[in-house]
């Protein structure tokens, strides 16, 4: 009797998940469907509707760019690319768009003006998304702690290539979760933000009585420094730093 | 043995008697020197014969002509051996003779030193011989008489007169358009029986396009009347000629060596042979530039008069095949330097080439040429196809007009599956027509996004991997001190034993097996001591209570254990004498002993 009961549950459970896939599906379809009519908006607004039920899927924010950008918010574009690049590095579309994207803005970001080096160092440091680190980093400690146990069943012949075998697995695990770990603090502490009002200007202090320091405009990615209210502190990747309206961006953070 | 040694000495008789015949045969060579005039003309050459005949048996290098005042025209050489038998003996009489064609360059008289001649080992000398140089030859124009047996009108007079060999070239044309070809023969008149040796250096040929159309054509002695009097003409030479430059060219002049044969009015001595040498006088040439040719016409650049024809290989193809177009321009003119026409493009039509092959002096007409143009098709596409006609514009210096040519039209079928890969390519590079965002990712995952350093199953793994690091360890300990120590094994082990002998007692006391019990229980009891207390299995049961009571204080457990122990040995052999009763007493019994033995151990 008992078991009976739990089966129904259990069912019942079930049955409501793949109903709720199954609504999703449809809403999916239709999201698709207006996209492919150029109805954009409802397009958007169907995918926004999704964004909250599943929450952090990358593929979502890029289709949000997506819609953004044929609405011609550039801005908003922009931040649901580097959303979905923030969840998933190694998404090549959502690359391939923001940077499509990022030429349409009014503000030159010239990020590919970097020396060699740092720019293959940035690369290569972004060319994993966080989760393929994440299985690479518990495969290799997986395997680090398997020959571990090696070594304690067979305690009496440590070879030569055994050893060096362990101390390979050590460096590869010590390097890895430097990796992980430098990028889970990048993920935990994104700084990045999007400007999506048209034009902004930032002054020397939080204030339109400080003096006007320079213009930006939609779709301009800065770095936040400290908020105060309704005044926040910025960075350009130029350097230039200045306080404009909390209101006038978006940060990247999830 | 005697047969032997004369055998040898007749063999060296026979090799003393060669060496001697031998010095007999080289003190016979003769040798000579003689000119066939001692007194020559100015313009006149004549010939140096150095003589060499006898029993030669050694080689001998050409003899080398020491300095004279003579041009030397060239050296022809004659042998000849005659064997004859006298009285039965053999002799070989070798005959060489050395023939220098010489040609005076100043008057007066000179001698030709002796001339030194090696052969083998000894050295000869040939005598001396005087010349004498005048203005006009004297010896043969003294000659009154002619042979009347001649069968051929050929003047033998020894003076050779300069009407009576003369070189020219005769061009077709001396006024002509740039680029329009006309013909140079080069022909010598001779009265005298002419043999011509070869052409001097070639010349250059400046502001001329040239070929050499003569061929491998026999040269003929032709019977000819020219400038009114009777000559013998030898046709040696053709040439194709096109100005490339307007205004007033010179064909330059062309040296023809030959070899005049005077026959000989003496019966005793050969035909005499002169060489000779006779240039052609240059010649001057106006070529005129050719009139503008008319508005929206693709000059070939064809000077001449051409025909035109034009043949398609098939109408119809199959899979993979290709047609040819063969399009063949004839006539007279430059045709080696003309552009070929220009195909038109048709849509899904591949044409390769043309591939040309051009001709002169078809069928042995002169002045005539062909080119022959080969263009293959090939279709990229099933379907119908018109190959347009092919314009070729030429220029005829006669009419003085242009002539624009046509091929005839074809149309060509290609049937299905007609698709021909081929090395030549037209591809072209991918322009880009527009720029656009990437399209919506329509299959996407529902399952969310999880950060997997955010999931408490990943920290749970990687937690569960290190714990059991020291978890193998603390177990490998324990499996050493197992191995390493058995009485350690047995005391670890006395539970699970004694665990084993209480389940059968509880068996046999569910199902009233008496005996069973009792041995069981007794069995138990007394092997799990014995593990315990590390002493041996099989020892007596009072020698296990004696260490129990050193282990244990408590001396009513022992005192109950050990009644308990002899009841066991009292009941399990007999069968009957046990109630229910004392059974159920006796395994809440054992069930207290127990309890408190393992407790105290």
């Amino acid at each position: 009797m008992k078991h009976k009961l739990l089966l129904i549950i259990v069912s019942l459970f079930f049955f409501s998940l793949l109903s709720a896939t199954q609504t999703n599906i449809q809403l999916l379809n239709q999201a698709t469907e207006a996209y492919k009519s150029n109805d954009f908006d409802k397009a958007l607004s169907i995918y926004s509707e999704l964004e909250k039920k599943i929450q952090k899927n990358p593929d979502i924010y890029y289709n949000i760019g997506n819609c953004y950008f044929k609405l011609n918010r550039i801005g908003l574009a922009i931040l649901y690319y580097k959303k979905a690049l923030v969840l998933d590095s190694s998404h090549a579309l959502a690359k391939k768009n923001l940077n499509f994207a990022l030429k349409f803005t009014l503000d030159k970001q010239d990020f590919e003006n970097q020396n060699f080096i740092s720019s293959f160092f940035s690369r290569s440091f972004f060319s994993l998304s966080l989760n393929a680190l994440a299985w690479v980093c518990l495969i290799l400690f997986i395997a680090l702690i398997a020959i571990i146990h090696v070594f304690l069943r067979q305690s009496e012949s440590y070879t030569h290539t055994k050893k060096m075998f362990l101390i390979s697995l050590v460096v590869l695990n010590i390097i890895f979760v430097g990796w992980s770990a430098s990028r889970f603090y990048i993920y935990k502490n994104n700084k990045e933000a999007v400007i999506s009002s048209p034009k902004v200007d930032a002054y020397s202090g939080p204030g339109e009585s400080f003096t006007k320091l320079f213009t930006v405009h939609e779709g301009l990615i800065l770095k936040v420094i400290k908020v105060d209210n309704a005044w926040t502190q910025i960075s350009l990747f130029n350097g230039f730093t200045g306080w404009i309206r909390t209101s006038t961006y978006k940060a990247v953070a999830i | 043995m005697a047969n032997i040694v004369l055998n040898k000495k007749l063999s060296l008789c026979f090799f003393l008697l060669i060496i001697c015949m031998a010095n007999l045969f080289a003190s016979d060579i003769d040798v000579s020197a003689y000119v066939d005039e001692n007194t020559v003309g100015i313009n006149d050459t004549f010939k140096l014969y150095i003589e060499i005949s006898g029993s030669i048996t050694s080689s001998f290098e050409q003899p080398l002509l020491p300095n004279i005042p003579f041009q030397n025209l060239g050296m022809s050489q004659s042998s000849s051996t005659s064997i004859s038998v006298i009285n039965g003996k053999m002799t070989s009489v070798k005959k060489q003779i050395y023939i220098y064609t010489l040609k005076p360059q100043n008057m007066g008289t000179f001698s030709i030193p002796a001339i030194t001649i090696k052969i083998g080992k000894d050295t000869y000398k040939t005598n001396g011989v005087n010349i004498t140089v005048a203005e006009q030859g004297t010896t043969k124009q003294n000659q009154p008489t002619q042979r009347t047996t001649q069968t051929t009108n050929f003047k033998t007079s020894g003076q050779i007169n300069n009407e009576d060999i003369v070189f020219i070239a005769i061009p077709s044309k001396t006024s002509l358009y740039k680029n329009e070809t006309f013909y140079v023969d080069y022909t010598i008149y001779t009265r005298y029986n002419l043999q011509p040796t070869r052409l001097g250096d070639e010349p250059s040929f400046n502001g001329f396009w040239k070929e050499d159309i003569s061929g491998n054509a026999n040269i003929e002695m032709k019977e000819t009347t020219w400038n009114g009097q009777k000559y013998y003409s030898i046709h040696l030479r053709r040439l194709a000629l096109a100005p490339n430059k307007t205004g007033t060219l010179t064909i330059p002049s062309q040296t023809l060596y030959a070899d005049v044969i005077i026959p000989s009015n003496n019966f005793f001595s050969f035909a005499d042979r002169r060489s000779i040498s006779v240039q052609t006088s240059p010649i001057k040439i106006t070529v005129n530039e050719l009139p503008a040719p008319p508005k929206g016409v693709e000059f070939s650049g064809a000077v001449g008069d051409f025909k035109i024809s034009s043949n398609l290989s098939q109408t119809q193809l199959k899979a993979g095949e290709s047609a040819t177009l063969t399009i063949t321009v004839s006539g007279n003119g430059n045709l080696r330097q003309t552009n070929n026409p220009v195909f038109p493009d048709v849509s899904n039509l591949r044409v390769l080439g043309p591939e040309t092959d051009t001709q002169h002096n078809i069928n042995n007409e002169a002045n005539t040429a062909k080119r022959v143009l080969k263009y293959a098709f090939l279709p990229q596409d099933e379907g119908f196809y018109n190959i347009p006609s092919i314009d070729f514009t030429y220029f005829n210096p006669i009419k003085k007009q242009y002539i624009t040519l046509q091929t005839s039209e074809f149309k060509l079928q290609a049937e299905r599956g007609n698709i021909v890969v081929s090395t030549y390519s037209n591809q072209k590079m991918i322009n880009a027509e527009g720029s656009d965002i990437g399209f919506i990712v329509t299959n996407l995952r529902f399952s969310g996004f999880k950060i997997l350093f955010k999931e408490t199953w990943y920290w749970g793994l990687i937690l569960f991997s290190i714990i059991s690091i020291p978890a193998h360890y603390f177990y490998k300990l324990e499996q050493d001190k197992l191995s390493n120590n058995l009485e350690y094994f047995r005391t670890r082990k006395a539970k699970r034993v004694l665990k084993k002998y209480l389940k059968n007692t509880s068996f046999a006391y569910k199902h009233q097996q008496n005996n069973q019990f009792y041995d069981s229980a007794y069995k138990g009891i007394l092997q799990y001591l014995t593990d315990k207390l590390s002493i041996p299995r099989g020892s007596t049961q009072t020698s296990i209570l004696s260490d129990l009571r050193e282990k244990i204080s408590d001396k009513e457990q022992i005192e109950k254990l050990e009644s308990f122990l002899n009841k066991c040995t009292e009941y399990k052999y007999s069968s009957s004498s046990v109630d229910n009763v004392d059974i159920h007493n006796d395994y809440f019994d054992l069930k207290n002993i127990v309890d408190g033995l393992t407790k105290q151990l």
